[in-house]
């Protein structure tokens, strides 16, 4: 038990008042962290000091999971963005860019069943003006599609600050007349 | 400073300023994330970095204000909800009881609750067991200062942990 078998339990609740008032060197402060960590029966009114020296052992101990370098060896490589950034990029962007391709598909069923498709039907609204013509209305649906998409795949290939794209893209996508019109129009 | 040279400091850092980050920032992702974006600006101006007489002090220095950073752009969190570390963690596997990993469990996020420079001095002092000197060095605050933070850090610790403790019993 190192050294927890040399020093009392009276050795080490007068050293303990010493620590909490700052004033143990590092030596010290060693032999508390080594007696609490230990110990399997925690003496009675210490369960404070095993919880603190506990945490401060595990901490001490604690190493990143997802941060990762381009080259650990000394090559010339960028350090590589974290594991974790794509994963916030997708949850930032997928969220609203599936809501509203989302929304895009009820207006039109909604359109569709309103109006039963037959001559004079208004499938979407483009700068204000409505479309009566179905391909017209896919064509633009697709194209605005796209145009997220392509800046989704730009964002996650990208190297730079996801985070600062993602609301990038963002805004360039609410900027697409269709989707404003569908968003104006709930 | 050598590209080879700047990395081989860096492994032998990141780990502690990963720890530093997330001692003050007390999310695990958002640690990483900050030390990666220090990375990225050292590395840029890596060739500046030779003048700094203690590269390893000046990491940690950004990290660290990197985090204050990132604390003042985020409202200061609410008190960590103790009971939210009741009966929710892994088991590690690695024959620690149940009963231990609470109390740590509470010791840390009563340790997170602490007030921004008392949690960093707390975190310097006795989870990575830096010299008073440098603590002082490296957080700018006088060593007599510091001592009175971590005084007053460790005691709030323990007048919360005997609070749950006594409660518990």
């Amino acid at each position: 038990m190192g050294h927890s078998e040399h020093h009392s339990e009276n050795e080490i609740r007068d050293l303990l008042e010493t620590y909490f008032d700052g004033g143990t060197s590092l030596e010290e402060e060693a032999v508390l962290r080594e007696y609490f960590c230990s110990l399997d029966d925690i003496p009675p009114g210490l369960e404070y000091a095993a919880a603190m020296f506990g945490y401060f052992s595990n901490a001490a101990e604690e190493i990143p999971v997802n941060l990762s370098f381009g080259d650990d060896t000394g090559g010339e490589a960028l350090p590589a963005r974290v594991k974790s950034g794509p994963k916030k990029v997708l949850r930032t962007l997928l969220i609203p860019l599936v809501s509203a391709a989302a929304v895009l598909v009820i207006v039109l069923a909604l359109n569709l069943v309103k109006h039963g498709g037959t001559d004079g039907t208004v499938y979407c609204y483009i700068d204000g003006v409505p479309v009566t013509d179905i391909e017209t209305a896919e064509r633009y649906s697709g194209m605005a599609i796209e145009m997220v998409s392509s800046s989704l795949a730009r964002t996650i290939e990208g190297v730079g600050h996801p985070l600062d794209e993602a609301g990038r893209v963002l805004e360039q996508a609410m900027t697409i007349p269709l989707l404003q019109d569908i968003i104006e129009k709930l | 400073m050598e590209s080879g040279e700047f990395v081989t400091r860096l492994m032998s850092q990141k780990d502690k300023l990963y720890r530093l980050a997330k001692s003050m920032l007390c999310d695990a992702s958002e640690a990483e994330d900050a030390v990666q974006d220090v990375v990225e600006r050292l590395w840029v101006r890596r060739e500046d970095l030779t003048a700094h007489a203690n590269l390893n002090a000046f990491m940690i220095t950004s990290v660290r204000n990197a985090c204050l950073d990132r604390l003042r752009k985020r409202k200061i969190r609410q008190g960590t909800n103790i009971d939210e570390y009741h009966g929710v963690l892994p088991d590690a596997g690695d024959g620690t009881s149940h009963e231990k990993r609470d109390m740590r469990a509470i010791a840390e996020a009563l340790i997170n609750r602490l007030p921004d420079t008392q949690r960093m001095i707390i975190h310097f002092r006795d989870v990575e067991g830096y010299p008073m000197e440098e603590i002082a060095g490296l957080t700018g605050i006088d060593e007599a200062s510091v001592r009175v933070y971590l005084s007053r850090a460790r005691k709030k610790v323990r007048e919360d942990l005997i609070k749950i403790f006594e409660y518990g019993t």
